[in-house]
């Protein structure tokens, strides 16, 4: 076991991929020589050359469509894309090309394809900065959209992605690349579609994903004193959703509380509150409560954006409110 | 799945563990607030009893834990229950009837396809009232190709691409090899080294074998246009685009490629698959969407995509091909240096090559030097078609930068046939065309007459040659004329001058100037033979369509497969549901008197 940060678990796992089959590539802005924004390819180019580290030109739609036309002609690109919300440059290559070539082309073009990048509310980086695009992409057929977390899962999950034939859509976050945690020294790989659970419990599933894990994570010590017992499940995989482990946990605590990041309207619980209405309306004891940031852009001043993130606290509140509500209906 | 259909009974069990005791939205749906919005009280609130449910009189709470029984087993009764009162449900929708009526129909002559209310439909000898008069627009008469933005395009006989930088004359002259007659014109020198003058250049370019080939290939792609037009016509095929006028520009331009050249292509290139064999079935399986389809029933007619044929599926948004291109060629570029670099290493080594470097993108000495083996040279190149509009989108900047910058080899070729639906070359650009703009992205340029198949062959060869030698892009503007309408979704007589498409036809018409030109050589088949051999291609193209559509389309139960590349268990649901939903509708349409209703 060593311990590592997050962005250096991407770039081993980036590295180890790209050591194994010469056809991974990575392109993007900044990406070679200077090493990445977030410093996840750091010294590949001098390792794997300028031509397999490509630098490109700013335009997010080309150089999305350029890894669009080299995974259907044999390579498997990782687009690097500096800040997830430049990525709605290339929303349209994204939507109507990658995520829709496989099937218009009868199952003959395929597209190994991974476009990665930093998203979520940074520290005072200013609303275009700070977007969260995950169910922008979510609706989209034809693409598989995983969320890291940690520097574990992190690279687990972005050595499946290289590997997997399908476009992939990995979102990271801007303020866990130093997140620095062991992980074992011999290769190992996440499964794209499935759930992390961070603990297992027995009165709350709180449904959770990227840095609100962390949020999570930190409300539990209060829970925990006070007697509460949630089960914390990371989502890990976006599209498609893992609903037969969140069934599993639901049929358990009967209640479910969603923490996220994007915004309310629309957003991943939006979805996940429409599936678990759809197979799970049984099992609940209350309504699904999602705690989501507000419908508004994101602003610079520092307390403000505070406000704007579900804080632990928040966290706490809402498990301790639905645990009682429905505790009063039951005796 | 099975783990979620039981749900139900789980929740029922679990109820009755709780001793019955009913849970908060096991309360009838009558039971609830009617009105809506309103700020209801909570369910547990209400399940409690501590807040009166509002519920019309005859549907009293008491009753809910029966219906909570019957309604824990199956779902459905809970929603279409009868204990919904009658004021709740919305009443029925405008017949369809009613406002079918409403809306003005095409038989009337009044609606167009975008729904606009024009005049009705003119007596016959009433002249067309004039279009829109743009002050920039030579009187019909004059041939004013509307591609370039001078007046008169200049033609050249000589190859005139301009340099990657440094300055280049505009407009850029259009290399034509061969007159509106058929004949060449004053110092034709062809641009792959066929030498100077009709003989020389017609030998170098193959001959009568190859010409006469290609003025069949012309032909065919012409006839089989029209018969799938006509075939729209008549409602046998949903949509079509034909590509008269442009037939040696595209075709032309498949003869001087590799024919394992990876094409990206906009959507009136049929002219690239018919010459690299691609059968009359399988243009009309595709337009027909039928099970042998090349996309499975899944694409627009048109949208035509073959692997083996390296042609890319189409896709119906402009442009997006282009930056595409770029990745293509990146990808052939990276693929060859590192085939070459392992083979190095094996020279050297005597052993299985590495993986590693593989050389800078610009080619010539980047950050790390190239392995000695590595040649600039690729085999194979990506040809990227596109139109005079859509090279107005943002994805072709983005392309054109992105091709001298990496150093692909990508061959831009723009068919710039006038029009981008209704709107003219000359409202789309206020450049010198395309060509133009490629010495101000760093690339060659270079501007060819589209309508001689013969400038078409020499200079794409040229052009290619460049691209694949170099391992750099090339841009090349081929003028031509779209004689038809962008589909046979509009009517071009809406936009055109009257005149105009006469004009071109006379002046401009590819094949007519191929076939001049075979004439006087002696190497044309005679009107008569040529008529029985065109008449033989249309009865094959109809013969093809009767098959094609006597084929089956693809069942419902196909709609799942290919999103991705094994169905993921979201899907298998949706699929299991639809096939659910289909099963009831076939019982139901079979199946004699029901209780019908329900949706």
């Amino acid at each position: 076991m060593s311990k590592i940060f997050m962005f250096d678990a991407l770039r081993a796992a980036t590295d180890e991929e790209m050591a194994k089959d010469p056809t991974v590539c990575v392109i993007g802005e900044d990406v070679g020589h200077y090493g990445g924004s977030y410093k996840v390819t750091k010294d590949l180019h001098s390792k794997y050359g300028d031509l397999r580290v490509l630098d490109t030109p700013i335009a997010e739609n080309s150089f999305t469509g350029m890894a669009i036309g080299a995974a259907i002609t044999g390579l498997r690109p990782i687009v690097e894309g500096m800040n997830m919300s430049f990525l709605l440059l290339a929303f349209n290559q994204i939507s109507n090309n990658a995520g829709m070539l496989r099937y218009t082309s009868g199952g003959n073009f395929t597209l190994p394809l991974v476009i990665r990048g930093p998203g979520g509310v940074g520290r005072q980086l200013g609303a275009e900065h700070s977007q969260r695009l995950e169910a922008y992409f979510q609706a989209i057929p034809g693409l598989k959209i995983v969320a890291c977390s940690t520097p574990y899962n992190a690279k687990g999950l972005l050595k499946s992605a290289i590997r997997d034939n399908n476009p992939v859509v990995f979102f990271e976050h801007v303020l866990l690349y130093n997140l620095q945690e062991e992980i074992p020294q011999e290769e190992y790989f996440l499964p794209l579609n499935k759930v992390e659970f961070v603990r297992k419990g027995k009165d709350i599933t709180i449904l959770t994903y990227s840095r609100m894990r962390h949020h999570v994570i930190q409300a539990l010590p209060a829970l925990l004193k006070e007697g509460y017992d949630p089960e914390v499940i990371d989502l890990i995989s976006l599209k498609p959703l893992d609903i037969d482990s969140i069934s599993i946990s639901v049929k358990k605590t009967h209640k479910v509380l969603i923490v996220e990041e994007c915004m309310k309207t629309a957003g991943i619980g939006a979805e996940l509150i429409a599936q678990i209405n759809e197979y799970l309306f049984d099992e609940l004891d209350a309504p699904v409560v999602r705690l989501s940031s507000q419908d508004i852009p994101t602003p610079y001043n520092g307390s403000l954006e505070q406000a704007t993130v579900i804080q632990p606290s928040q966290i706490v509140d809402s498990v301790k409110s639905i645990i009682t509500s429905v505790k009063a209906i039951i005796t | 799945m099975a783990a979620l259909t039981t749900m139900t009974a789980a929740g029922a069990v679990r109820a009755a563990a709780r001793g019955g005791a009913p849970r908060a939205r096991r309360v009838p749906v009558a039971s609830r607030s009617v009105g809506g919005l309103q700020a209801r009280p909570t369910s547990l609130a209400r399940a409690s009893g501590k807040v009166g449910v509002g519920a019309p009189a005859g549907a009293p709470v008491t009753s809910a834990p029966a219906t909570t029984a019957a309604a824990a087993v199956s779902p459905g009764p809970r929603f279409h229950s009868a204990a919904t009162p009658a004021a709740r449900r919305r009443p029925r929708s405008t017949p369809l009837s009613e406002t079918a009526a409403a809306l003005p129909s095409y038989a009337d002559g009044v609606v167009t396809s975008h729904g606009e209310a024009t005049a009705p439909p003119r007596p016959p000898g009433t002249p067309t009232p004039p279009i829109k008069d743009y002050p920039h627009h030579p009187p019909p008469r004059v041939i004013h190709h509307p591609s370039a933005q001078h007046a008169f395009t200049k033609f050249t006989p000589r190859w005139a691409a301009t340099p990657a930088q440094g300055p280049a004359p505009l407009p850029i002259p259009a290399y034509r090899l061969v007159d509106a007659r058929g004949h060449f014109v004053a110092g034709a020198t062809g641009a792959a080294g066929e030498g100077v003058g009709e003989d020389n250049i017609l030998a170098g370019l193959g001959g009568r074998p190859r010409i006469e080939g290609l003025f069949r290939t012309m032909l065919r792609l012409r006839e089989m246009d029209a018969v799938l037009t006509s075939a729209q016509r008549q409602g046998r095929v949903s949509f079509m685009m034909s590509t008269a006028g442009e037939e040696a520009a595209v075709i032309g331009a498949a003869a001087a490629l590799r024919p394992d050249d990876e094409v990206l292509a906009q959507y009136r290139e049929h002219g690239v698959l018919l010459h690299r064999g691609w059968g009359l079935a399988e243009f009309v399986n595709q337009c027909v969407g039928n099970v042998k389809g090349s996309c499975k029933g899944r694409q627009m007619p048109i949208h035509y995509g073959s692997v083996e044929h390296h042609f890319h599926t189409i896709s119906s948004t402009l442009a997006t091909q282009m930056p595409q291109a770029v990745g293509v060629a990146y990808a052939l570029k990276l693929r060859h240096r590192l085939a070459a670099a392992k083979a190095a290493l094996r020279e050297d080594n005597g052993g299985d090559g590495g993986v590693g470097s593989c050389g800078s993108p610009r080619g010539n000495g980047g950050k790390s030097a190239p392995p000695a083996a590595v040649t600039t040279a690729v085999p194979t190149i990506a040809a990227c078609f596109f139109g005079d509009g859509a090279s107005s989108e943002g994805d072709a900047h983005a392309a054109f930068n992105f091709a001298p910058v990496l150093g692909t080899p990508t061959l831009f070729l723009c068919r710039n046939n006038g029009y981008a639906i209704s709107t003219p070359a000359s409202e789309q650009y206020a450049s010198d065309g395309i060509a133009g703009r490629g010495p101000g992205y760093g690339m060659p340029a270079a501007r060819i007459d589209g309508s001689d198949l013969l400038a078409v062959l020499s200079g794409i060869a040229a052009a290619r040659a460049a691209v694949a030698t170099t391992c750099r892009p090339f841009l090349v503007e081929l003028l031509a004329y779209r004689q038809n309408a962008h589909s046979t979704s509009d009517d071009a007589s809406r936009y055109r001058r009257d005149g105009e498409r006469d004009a071109y036809i006379e002046r401009a018409d590819p094949v007519a100037r191929l076939r001049a030109l075979l004439h006087r050589r002696g190497w044309w088949m005679g009107a008569s033979e040529e008529g029985v051999w065109r008449a033989a291609v249309r009865a094959e193209v109809v013969a093809a369509l009767a098959a094609a559509e006597a084929l089956p389309r693809p069942g419902w139960e196909d709609l799942f497969e290919d999103v991705y590349d094994a169905v993921p268990q979201g899907l298998v649901r949706q699929r299991d549901e639809l096939g659910a939903h289909i099963a009831r509708a076939v019982a139901r349409a079979g199946g004699g008197s029901s209780a019908g209703g329900g949706p």
